[in-house]
C-alpha cells in the first residue's frame, strides 16, 4: 500500500483562521459596539414601556372622568328642567308627573313640537341641547320602581338599572358600572327630593364602548410602534457607534503594525474625540517609551556580550597558546593563571549585572531599615584603612560626634562606599592621600570620598555613572562599579555628585536622606 | 626585509597574548608592536613603515570607523585587519573596505592564518 500521508486522520484541531472567524463572531456579540448598542435600545424600551404604560393611566382616568361629568352635568340640568317646568306649573303631582314625561319620553321630538308655544317651547328645547338621545334615562322611585325610561331602554335593561339604584342620604351622586350585553354602562344616581320628603333617583346611563375602543385602538398603535422605535434605536444606535469606535480601528491597525516589529510607527491625533485623543497620546507616548527600553535592551546586550566576550576570548587564546607545540610549564602556569583572573572577572560582571537587575526591577530586594549613620561609616571608613595600606595611601577621616538616623540597607550602602573607595584607591598614586568626610547638610547626609588622583576629564565626568561607561584609562574595569554606587544611592532616595579637575583629584559627594 | 606588524588594541591583556602568540608560532620574523593608545598608533604609522594593522573597533577614546578611515588617508597603500568581537558581518557594515576582518572569539591562531594569508598576498 502506498503510504499517503494526506490520508491519516488526525484528530481535528482547529485551525487559526478558524479560531479567528469563531472568535470574531463571540466578539460581535461580546463587543462594545454591540453592547452600547443594545444597552440604548433597552433603556430606551424600558422608557417607551413607562412612559406608554403612564399615559395610558392618564387617558384612561380623564375620559372616565369626562364621562362622569358629563353625566352628571345631564342629570343636573334634567332635574333642573323638571324644576323649571314644575316651578312654572305649579306643584302638582300632574306637573311633575308631565315634566318627567316631557322630559325623558319625548325630548328631541322636533317635529311633534311644532304645536308647542312659549315657555313650554323653549324648555324641550333646551332638553334638546343635552342631546339625550344617546343615553339611557330611568326615574327610579326611592323604591327602586321605574317611574319613567326612555325608549331607548327595553324592560330587561331598566330591571338592570334598578338593581343598581343607590340613593346617597347626603344627596351626593353615586356613580355605578353595569355589565349588560358585553357592553359596560356607566350609571349616575342622581338623587332628587321633592316635596321635602319622598325620594326619587334620576338615573342616567352611558356607554362605555367609545372609551373603551379609544382605548384599544390607542394602545394597539403603541405596541405596533414601540418595537419599530426600538429596531430603528438599535440601527441608528450602531451607526453611531461605529462612527465612535472607528478611531479605535485605527488605533488597532497600528498596534498591529508594530506587533509586526515596527516600533517608529506613531498614531497621528486628528479631528477625533478629546477622549480618543487622550488615548492616542497615551498609546504613542506608551510606543515611544517602549522603543527607548527597546533600545536600551539591545544596547545593554550589546554591551553585555562585549564584555563577557573579552574575557572568553582571552581564555580562548590562552588556551590555543597554550596548546601549540614546544610549551613549558611556566607557559602552562601563566596560561591557567591568566584563564582562572578571567574567569573570576566574568563572575564578578555577571554578579554584578544580577544584582544590578535586582535593584532595577525589584524594589523589595534592598531590606530597608532605620540604623545610626554615623556609626555604621565609622565602622567602613576604619576597614578601609586596610585596603590604603598596601599602597601606603593616607586616610583622613572627618566623622561628627553625633546621631544621625538614615533608613537603608547596610549590605548595600556598604557596597556603595567601598566602590568609591577602592575606586579612590585605584586612582590614587602612592602615598597619596584619600579623605572620607561626614557632613549633615539639611535633611540629607552627605558622605565625600576625596582622593588626589589625576581627576577625571570633562567628558567622562558627565557619563561617568552610565552602565558600562569605561574610560580610556587601562585599568578602568568594565564600567559597572560607579553605576552600582549610583543605583544603590537611587534605591536609597538619594544621589551622587562628582567634582573634579584633571590632575586636581575627584570628589565623589554621596546624599542620603535623614530619618 | 621584516615586515612590521602593528596590534591596536586597548586591551592590555590582548596585547599580551597576541605578542606571546605571534612569538610562539614562529612569526617572530616580524615585528610585532602593540599599541594601546590610537593616537600614538597614528603617529607611528606616521612615522615607521607599517605592513599590517590589527584595528580594534571598540575602543573608549576613539570610533575604530573614525581611526580606519585615518589610517588609510596616510597611507592607502596599509593593509588594515579589523579586530573585534563583533560578528564579521557587522565589522563589515562599518568598515565596508578592510583587508580583512577577525572575529576575537574564533581563537588567535585564525588571526595568525589571517595575518599570513595578507602577507602572502602582499608579496
Amino acid at each position: 500500500m502506498k503510504f499517503s500521508p494526506r490520508k491519516i486522520q488526525f484528530k481535528k484541531t482547529e485551525s487559526p483562521k478558524e479560531k479567528k472567524s469563531k472568535s470574531r463572531r463571540f466578539q460581535r456579540r461580546n463587543s462594545f459596539k454591540f453592547e452600547v448598542t443594545a444597552l440604548i435600545t433597552l433603556v430606551v424600551g424600558i422608557i417607551l414601556m413607562v412612559f406608554s404604560c403612564v399615559l395610558y393611566w392618564i387617558l384612561s382616568h380623564t375620559l372616565h372622568v369626562d364621562m362622569d361629568n358629563e353625566l352628571k352635568i345631564k342629570a343636573e340640568t334634567v332635574n333642573q328642567a323638571i324644576r323649571v317646568y314644575v316651578d312654572v306649573r305649579g306643584e302638582k303631582p300632574e306637573s311633575l308627573k308631565y315634566a318627567i314625561e316631557k322630559a325623558v319620553v319625548e325630548e328631541n321630538l322636533h317635529n311633534t313640537r311644532w304645536w308647542m308655544f312659549g315657555f313650554q317651547r323653549r324648555w324641550s328645547e333646551q332638553l334638546d341641547d343635552l342631546d339625550l338621545d344617546e343615553v339611557y334615562i330611568n326615574f327610579a322611585s326611592s323604591k327602586k320602581a321605574s317611574l319613567f325610561r326612555s325608549k331607548n331602554m327595553d324592560s330587561e335593561l331598566t330591571n338592570q338599572f334598578l338593581t343598581q339604584v343607590e340613593i346617597d342620604v347626603n344627596n351626593k351622586s353615586v356613580f355605578k358600572n353595569l355589565n349588560f350585553n358585553d357592553q359596560r354602562i356607566r350609571i349616575i344616581n342622581y338623587p332628587v327630593s321633592y316635596d321635602g320628603e319622598s325620594y326619587y333617583c334620576i338615573q342616567i346611563g352611558a356607554s362605555q364602548r367609545p372609551i373603551v375602543v379609544l382605548l384599544e385602538n390607542w394602545l394597539k398603535s403603541t405596541l405596533y410602534s414601540i418595537p419599530a422605535v426600538l429596531i430603528l434605536t438599535f440601527f441608528v444606535g450602531q451607526l453611531f457607534a461605529s462612527r465612535i469606535l472607528s478611531p479605535i480601528q485605527k488605533i488597532t491597525s497600528t498596534a498591529k503594525t508594530i506587533a509586526d516589529g515596527d516600533l517608529s510607527m506613531r498614531m497621528e491625533a486628528q479631528d477625533y474625540y478629546v477622549e480618543m485623543n487622550y488615548l492616542i497620546d497615551a498609546f504613542n507616548e506608551m510606543i515611544e517609551r517602549l522603543e527607548r527600553s527597546f533600545h536600551h535592551i539591545e544596547e545593554f546586550s550589546s554591551h553585555v556580550a562585549h564584555e563577557l566576550k573579552t574575557p572568553l576570548t582571552i581564555i580562548r587564546g590562552e588556551t590555543e597558546l597554550a596548546s601549540l607545540e614546544g610549551r613549558n610549564t611556566e607557559d602552562y602556569k601563566r596560561a591557567l593563571g591568566i584563564i582562572l583572573e578571567e574567569t573570576e572577572n566574568m563572575l564578578t560582571i555577571i554578579e554584578d549585572l544580577l544584582f544590578l537587575s535586582k535593584l532595577d526591577y525589584r524594589p523589595e530586594f534592598p531590606q530597608m531599615k532605620k540604623m545610626d549613620f554615623v556609626e555604621f561609616f565609622r565602622e567602613v571608613s576604619e576597614q578601609s584603612r586596610i585596603l590604603v595600606n598596601e599602597k601606603k595611601i593616607q586616610l583622613l577621616i572627618d566623622i561628627p560626634n553625633e546621631k544621625i538616623f538614615v533608613i537603608g540597607d547596610s549590605v548595600h550602602l556598604r557596597r556603595l562606599f567601598f566602590n568609591l573607595i577602592n575606586n579612590a584607591i585605584k586612582y590614587t598614586p602612592s602615598q597619596g592621600k584619600i579623605q572620607l568626610n561626614l557632613v549633615r547638610k539639611n535633611k540629607e547626609v552627605m558622605v565625600s570620598v576625596k582622593d588626589n588622583g589625576r581627576g577625571i576629564n570633562k567628558e567622562d565626568l558627565e557619563n561617568i555613572f552610565e552602565r558600562f561607561y569605561s574610560s580610556n584609562d587601562e585599568d578602568s574595569g568594565v564600567g559597572l562599579g560607579l553605576n552600582i554606587a549610583s543605583t544603590i544611592a537611587k534605591v536609597h532616595k538619594g544621589h551622587i555628585e562628582v567634582v573634579s579637575l584633571p590632575n586636581d583629584g575627584a570628589t565623589f559627594q554621596v546624599f542620603l536622606p535623614i530619618v | 626585509m621584516r615586515k612590521k606588524i602593528l596590534v591596536v588594541d586597548d586591551d592590555q591583556r590582548i596585547l599580551n597574548l597576541y605578542m606571546r602568540l605571534f612569538e610562539a608560532v614562529g612569526l617572530s620574523m616580524f615585528d610585532i608592536v602593540t599599541m594601546p593608545d590610537p593616537y600614538l598608533a597614528t603617529e607611528y604609522v606616521l612615522r615607521e613603515k607599517v605592513d599590517v594593522v590589527i584595528l580594534d573597533l571598540r575602543m573608549p577614546k576613539v570610533n575604530g570607523q573614525k581611526f580606519y578611515e585615518a589610517l588609510k588617508e596616510y597611507n592607502p597603500e596599509l593593509k588594515v585587519i579589523v579586530s573585534s568581537v563583533y560578528p564579521i558581518d557587522k565589522q563589515r557594515k562599518m568598515v565596508p573596505d578592510a583587508t580583512g576582518y577577525y572575529d576575537k572569539s574564533c581563537g588567535p591562531i585564525q588571526l595568525v592564518e589571517k595575518v599570513a594569508n595578507v602577507l602572502v598576498n602582499c608579496n
